[in-house]
C-alpha cells in the first residue's frame, strides 16, 4: 500500500488554528473505533500549531508549525507499547488501539515530538489518525487539510508529492527517520543588523556586510537597504560568526564572535566616516 | 430542507444543510437532530466557473480556488449550538418581583428559578405596560446591538428594532466602535460616511497587485481583523504579495500577526504618537518637495493650512522627525527613509479599524492618513488606501440586501417601517451616566450618522429630552457586549442602581451581562431558524472571492424551550396588542421570500431551487471592468462627500461646527494623548496598555467555547483555568520578577484584571499588549470593582471620549502590572 503523506509548508502557515478546531469538530464526542476514542472537550488537539518568535525588538519574525503524528517509521511507540497496544499499517499510518492502551501513559513520553496526549477521563494515550476513518470512507483528505485557507497543509500518496518532498526536510531528524510528514520552510536563524552614519544619524544603504564562518570562509554577503538593515537568512544554528562591514567613506568594521544560538539582531551599528 | 448523504445506513442518516456565519458559509451535518460536523461549504469547480476572476501580473496569473476559507470560530459551532450554558427555559431572579424596584443590588449575583414561557411574556408585557403607563414608553429602553447571530431577516435591526420602534421606546444610538477615528475624522476629509469614513474598497486587489510596489500597513493586522465577516478570503491574497515581491512595512506598537510573517520593516512607535510620525513624514515630502504638487493643487482644499502647521508657522514648531523622535521613540533617520521610499514608489497605505483610531485624539491620525495618500495622489493606480482584505473583482450589479441599516431585508420588503414616535436617545457609552446621573449631553448620532447624513455628527443631544422621562427598563438582546465597552465597572453599578426597574435579556447563553438580568429569555441560534443573507456583505464592501448568496437552513430544531427573537417578539407583540402591525401577517418563511423576491435572484434561480439548494453564486460578466476606488476622483479632482467635494485638508465642516475646538482644530494636529507617554498619571501607571482586536473570537462572541478556549495562542491554561494572555517585553516583566506563564494583576485606578503573562520581543518595550475582548468573569460576581479573570480588560479602560466633540471610544491606557501570587 502507498505511505500516506503530509506535506507541510510553513512559509504558507499563518497560525489561523482553523486545523486545531477541525480536529476538535472531528473527534470530539465522536468516537471513531476500531481508530480512535473521542479526543477530550478542552485541551490539545492532535494536531498543534507552534508558535516561533524569532529575533529581538524591532527585527522580529514569527512563523508556525504544525505538528502532528509522524507516523515515524519504526515508531517508538510501537516498541514501547505493551500487548502489541500500538501498531503501523501497510500505509504508515500508526494507531494507538483504543481498547489495549489503557492505563498505558508510558507511551506519552515514547514520543520525541511529543505528539502523543493523554486522556485523563478515558486512561489512554491518544493522537492523530490521518483521518483514518474518513480515509476508509472515501474522503480524499483529513479534516486540518480540507480547513486550510492557505494550502499550507497538504496530504496524499508519497508518489504525488515526489518532487516536494525531494526538497522537503523532516522535523528534527535526529529523533529518527521520518518519511511520513514533510516540512518546506522550516526556521533556521537569521543575523540581523541596522547600519547608521555615526556622524549624521542617517540610514546608510548600499553597506557591504560579509558574513564570515569561524573557519574563516566567507559564507554570505549582502548590502543595507534604505533603512540600514542588513540581514542573513537561512544561517545554521549553534554555530559562531564574524560580520565585516564596509562602505565607501568609512572605516569598515569587524563584529567577531556572534554565536548564532538562535536568531540574532544586532541592533544599531555606527560607522564612523573617515577624516581627510 | 435537508439532503440525505448517500451510503449511509438509515440508522446513522446524515442531513446536510448550508448555513451562513459571520466568519464563513458552511456544510452541516446533523445526525439525529443534532450537529455532528461543520465543514467549510465545499464547492465544486464548475459551481464557480462563472464566477471565477482572474488577475494577470506580469507572467503570474492568480485566481482563487473552489473553495471558501473560513475563520476558526465558524468551524466550532457544534460546540456553540449545543452548549452548557445554553439557556434552557426562561428564567427569573430569584427575589424579582416586578411591579417597582425589587433588590437591584442582586442583579448580577447569578441566581435565577424556572418560568414558563407563558409566565414570562406574560411578566415582561405586563412590566411594560405598567412602564408606559406609569411614564410613558420613553421608560423602555432596548440595547440590541453588538452583532447578533448572522442572518438576514434576523439581522438586529430586523426583528428587534422593528418591535421597539413600534411599541416606542428611548432609542440606543451607538459609537462606532471599531472605526471610532475614521468616522469622527476622516469623514471630514474625504468622506464615506456610509462605511464609517473609511474609503470603499472596490477593485482595490487587483489595482494593488498590479501597480503597487510598497505597502506601509499602519495599524492594520488583516491576518487577525479580516475574520469577521470574510473568514480567511484573503490570506491567499497575502501569500501573492509576498510572491510578487512587494515590499511591507509595518507601523505598530505590537509585531502583529501579519507584520510577524510579511514585514520587511517593522516600525513601532510608542501608542498613540502616529499622528507625530505622520507629520514627520509630510514634512520630509514638503521640505524635499517630493509631494505630488499638482494633484495637491487640483484635488484638495486647504493645504496650505497644513503645510503652515508641518513648517511650524502657526506655533514656531516645525514638524521635523527629529522633533517626531522623542515623542515617538521612532529614530529620525527611519522617519526619513521611510518617507523617501514612501514617496518614490506607487506606495499602498494599508489601514482598517485598528488600534491607532481608537486612542485618545484617534481623529487626528485618521485625518493624518488620508492626507499622506493624498500628497501622494490618491487614486493614482498602486496609490490608494486599502484594508488588505477588500476589492476582489465582483458583480457591482447584483442587488442583495446587505447587512446593515438601512437596507436590511425587513426594512427594505415591509409595507411598513415603523417610526419611533419617541424622540429620546441614549449614547451607548454613556448608557451608565445616563440611568445613574443625568441629565446628560453629548454631541453627534453615532453610526446613525451613516444613513442620518454628516452634519448629524455635530448635532447636540441631552438626555432625558424636554419633557421624557428617564428610562426605567433595559431590553437587552444580542450577544452580550459588556466586555468591549470602557471602564465596565460603570455598567455593573448601573445595573444595580435602584433607578432600574427591570431589566430583560434575551440571548442563546448564560454568561457576562445575562447575569444581571431580572427576567431571562433563551433565544436560539441561527442554526436553529431559517434565514437569508450575503456572506460577509456590508455595506457595498466585498471581501469574499465568490459572492455567495445563502438560504440558511434550519439544521435543527431549537434547543430545549429557546425560540427565535422573531418569535418571541411575536409573541410580545400579540400580548401588547400589535402583533398585525408587527408581522403584517408574515411567518418567518415569509419575510425571507420576500427578501429572495426583492432582489436580483428571481433573474437566476428559483425560490424552491434556491431553498433546497441552500447557495447561490453570483456570477461575474464577462465584460467586468475594474473600477477601483478613488481612480474616478483621481481623473476628475471633484465629486467626494465634502463640502468642497475635494480631499480637505481643512475641515470645512468641522470648521463650521466647532471652529474653535483645540482638540479637533479643523486642520489635524498631532495632540499629546490625555492618557498616554507624557500623562502626569504615567508616574502611578507607566505602562501603555493596548487592546486591539481579538483573532480568534469577536468582541466576546466565542469566547465561551471550550475549543476556542484551548487555542494555545487564544488563552492559556493554568491550574485548570483558560486565562487571558496579555504580551510584555522582557525589559518590562523581569524587574517585576515576572516570567513566562506567570499570572499578573493588571491595574489602574477603574479596576482590575487577572492576566497570564506572556514574554516576547513582539512588543514595544514600556508597552503591554493584550487584545479586546475576553470575557467577563469577575472573582465577586455582581460586586462593582471585583477583580476579574476572564479578560475582560475594558475595565480598565477610560470613560472618557478621545475628544469632547467627538464622543469616540478609547481602547488604550496606562496600567501597572505586578506578579500575583493568589
Amino acid at each position: 500500500m502507498e505511505r500516506k503523506v503530509f506535506v507541510i509548508d510553513v512559509n504558507a502557515c499563518v497560525g489561523c488554528h482553523n486545523c486545531f478546531i477541525a480536529c476538535k469538530d472531528e473527534f470530539v464526542d465522536h468516537s471513531w473505533l476500531p481508530y480512535s476514542e473521542a479526543q477530550p472537550d478542552m485541551g490539545p488537539s492532535w494536531i498543534m500549531v507552534q508558535e516561533i518568535e524569532r529575533g529581538q525588538f524591532p527585527k522580529v519574525k514569527t512563523c508556525y508549525v504544525p505538528q502532528l503524528c509522524m507516523q515515524c517509521e519504526n515508531p517508538p511507540c510501537v516498541k514501547a507499547a505493551q500487548q502489541d497496544a500500538v501498531y503501523q499499517r501497510d500505509d504508515g499510518i500508526v494507531i494507538i488501539d483504543p481498547q489495549k492502551s489503557k492505563g498505558q501513559k508510558h507511551l506519552v513520553k515514547a514520543c520525541p515530538f511529543a505528539n502523543i496526549y493523554w486522556n485523563e477521563k478515558l486512561d489512554i494515550p491518544q493522537k492523530c489518525t490521518f483521518c483514518i476513518h474518513l480515509l476508509a470512507q472515501g474522503w480524499k483528505e483529513p479534516r486540518c487539510v480540507e480547513v486550510c485557507p492557505t494550502q499550507a497543509l497538504r496530504f496524499g500518496e508519497r508518489a504525488e508529492f515526489a518532487d516536494v518532498i525531494a526538497q522537503a526536510e523532516p522535523l528534527h531528524p535526529e529523533y529518527g527517520r521520518n518519511i511520513s510528514v514533510y516540512y518546506l520552510g522550516l526556521p533556521k536563524a537569521f543575523i540581523a543588523g541596522t547600519t547608521y552614519s555615526s556622524q549624521s544619524g542617517e540610514c546608510l544603504e548600499g553597506v557591504k556586510v560579509s558574513l564570515i564562518q569561524d573557519s574563516g570562509e566567507e559564507v554570505l554577503r549582502t548590502l543595507t537597504n534604505n533603512y540600514g538593515d542588513f540581514e542573513f537568512e537561512g544561517v545554521e544554528v549553534d554555530s559562531t560568526y564574524c560580520l565585516k562591514i564596509e562602505a565607501d567613506g568609512y572605516y569598515a568594521l569587524t563584529i567577531e564572535g556572534i554565536y548564532a544560538k538562535k536568531d540574532v539582531y544586532l541592533k544599531e551599528i555606527y560607522l564612523q566616516e573617515k577624516v581627510w | 430542507m435537508g439532503k440525505t448523504a448517500k451510503g449511509k445506513k438509515e440508522s446513522e442518516r446524515t442531513e446536510l444543510y448550508t448555513m451562513c456565519t459571520m466568519g464563513g458559509v458552511l456544510q452541516v451535518e446533523v445526525k439525529n437532530g443534532e450537529i455532528f460536523r461543520v465543514r467549510p461549504l465545499p464547492l465544486r469547480e464548475e459551481e464557480v466557473a462563472s464566477a471565477r476572476w482572474k488577475i494577470e501580473v506580469g507572467d503570474r496569473t492568480f485566481e482563487p480556488p473552489a473553495r471558501v476559507a473560513v475563520a476558526p470560530y465558524s468551524l466550532c459551532f457544534r460546540r456553540k449550538v449545543h452548549h452548557p450554558l445554553r439557556l434552557k427555559y426562561p428564567m427569573k431572579r430569584v427575589g424579582f418581583k416586578p411591579g417597582g424596584v425589587s433588590s437591584p443590588a442582586n442583579r448580577g449575583k447569578g441566581e435565577f428559578m424556572r418560568m414558563s414561557w407563558d409566565e414570562a411574556l406574560e411578566m415582561v408585557a405586563q412590566e411594560m405596560e405598567r412602564l408606559r403607563r406609569t411614564y410613558g414608553p420613553a421608560a423602555i429602553f432596548p440595547m440590541y446591538r453588538a452583532h447578533c447571530m448572522w442572518g438576514g431577516v434576523h439581522q438586529v435591526f430586523g426583528p428587534h428594532k422593528r418591535f421597539f420602534d413600534l411599541l416606542g421606546s428611548t432609542e440606543p444610538l451607538v459609537n462606532p466602535n471599531s472605526w471610532e477615528g475614521w468616522f469622527w475624522g476622516a469623514v471630514h476629509v474625504s468622506g464615506f460616511q456610509g462605511t464609517m469614513g473609511f474609503p470603499l474598497q472596490d477593485d482595490l486587489l487587483e489595482d494593488t497587485l498590479k501597480n503597487s510596489q510598497l505597502i506601509v500597513w499602519w495599524s492594520c493586522d488583516p491576518e487577525r481583523t479580516s475574520w469577521q465577516y470574510a473568514g480567511q478570503e484573503s490570506a491567499l491574497w497575502r501569500l501573492w504579495i509576498r510572491e510578487l515581491g512587494i515590499k511591507q512595512i509595518f507601523i505598530d506598537p505590537y509585531c502583529n500577526y501579519t507584520a510577524g510573517r510579511y514585514a520587511t520593516k517593522w516600525i513601532a512607535p510608542r501608542p498613540g504618537t502616529d499622528t507625530a510620525l505622520a507629520a514627520a513624514i509630510a514634512y520630509v515630502w514638503i521640505v524635499e518637495e517630493t509631494f505630488d504638487r499638482e494633484y495637491v493643487e487640483t484635488h484638495t482644499y486647504g493645504f496650505d493650512k497644513w503645510r503652515d502647521y508641518l513648517l511650524g508657522y502657526a506655533d514656531a514648531v516645525p514638524k521635523t522627525p527629529e522633533w517626531a523622535e522623542p515623542i515617538t521613540g521612532v529614530k529620525a533617520a527611519v522617519t526619513k527613509a521611510l518617507a523617501r521610499e514612501w514617496a518614490s514608489k506607487r506606495t499602498c497605505l494599508g489601514n482598517k479599524y485598528g488600534s491607532a483610531c481608537r486612542t485618545p485624539y484617534g481623529h487626528e491620525w485618521a485625518r493624518m492618513m488620508i492626507f499622506l495618500q493624498a500628497m501622494q495622489g490618491l487614486g493614482k493606480p498602486g496609490v490608494t488606501l486599502w484594508t488588505g482584505s477588500e476589492g476582489p473583482p465582483s458583480n457591482k450589479e447584483f442587488f442583495f440586501p446587505s447587512y446593515a441599516m438601512p437596507e436590511t431585508p425587513m426594512m427594505l420588503v415591509a409595507d411598513r417601517v415603523p417610526k419611533n414616535p419617541v424622540k429620546q436617545h441614549i449614547y451607548r457609552l454613556l448608557v451608565p451616566e445616563s440611568i445613574m446621573n443625568p441629565p446628560v449631553n453629548w454631541v453627534g448620532a453615532g453610526s446613525a450618522s451613516s444613513s442620518l447624513g454628516p452634519d448629524s455628527q455635530f448635532k447636540a443631544f441631552k438626555y432625558p429630552e424636554s419633557g421624557h422621562p428617564e428610562v426605567k427598563m433595559i431590553y437587552r438582546t444580542g450577544t452580550e457586549h459588556f466586555s468591549t465597552l470602557p471602564a465596565g465597572n460603570r455598567w455593573v453599578e448601573m445595573y444595580q442602581s435602584p433607578k432600574l426597574e427591570f431589566v430583560v435579556v434575551q440571548t442563546p447563553w448564560r454568561g457576562g451581562e445575562a447575569e444581571f438580568a431580572d427576567i431571562l429569555l433563551p433565544a436560539c441560534t441561527n442554526f436553529e431558524r431559517n434565514d437569508i443573507s450575503e456572506w460577509a456583505s456590508v455595506r457595498k464592501r466585498r471581501s469574499t472571492n465568490y459572492r455567495i448568496i445563502v438560504y440558511q437552513q434550519k439544521c435543527i430544531d431549537p434547543i430545549y424551550e429557546s425560540k427565535s427573537d422573531y418569535e418571541i417578539f411575536t409573541l410580545l407583540a400579540e400580548k401588547l396588542g400589535f402583533k398585525q402591525e408587527y408581522t403584517e401577517g408574515n411567518t418567518e418563511e415569509q419575510w425571507i421570500r420576500k427578501t429572495f423576491a426583492r432582489s436580483a435572484l428571481p433573474k437566476y434561480i428559483s425560490y424552491e431551487d434556491f431553498k433546497k439548494k441552500g447557495y447561490f453564486i453570483v456570477p461575474l460578466p464577462q465584460d467586468h471592468r475594474p473600477e477601483p476606488t478613488f481612480r474616478s476622483f483621481y481623473e476628475k479632482g471633484e465629486g467626494l462627500e465634502t463640502p468642497s467635494g475635494k480631499i480637505e485638508f481643512f475641515s470645512q465642516r468641522i470648521h463650521k461646527y466647532f471652529p474653535d475646538d483645540p482638540e479637533r482644530p479643523a486642520v489635524p494636529h498631532h495632540i499629546p494623548s490625555w492618557e498616554g507617554p507624557t500623562s502626569p498619571l504615567m508616574k502611578k501607571y507607566p505602562l501603555q496598555l493596548i487592546t486591539p482586536h481579538a483573532r480568534y473570537s469577536f468582541h466576546t462572541q466565542h469566547e465561551n467555547v471550550s475549543w476556542i478556549r484551548s487555542i494555545p495562542l487564544h488563552r492559556v491554561t493554568k491550574d485548570g483555568y483558560q486565562y487571558w494572555p496579555a504580551q510584555v517585553h522582557p525589559s518590562d516583566a523581569a524587574p517585576r520578577g515576572i516570567g513566562e506563564g506567570d499570572l499578573m494583576r493588571v491595574y489602574n485606578d477603574r479596576g482590575a484584571v487577572l492576566l497570564i503573562a506572556r514574554i516576547t520581543e513582539k512588543v514595544r518595550p514600556g508597552t503591554v499588549h493584550s487584545v479586546t475582548a475576553g470575557e467577563y468573569d469577575p472573582v465577586e460576581p455582581g460586586k462593582v470593582g471585583s477583580l476579574d479573570r476572564g479578560g475582560a480588560v475594558n475595565l480598565l479602560m477610560p470613560s472618557r471620549f478621545m475628544s469632547p466633540n467627538a464622543p469616540g471610544q478609547v481602547t488604550q491606557c496606562l496600567v501597572q502590572i505586578e506578579r500575583w501570587e493568589g
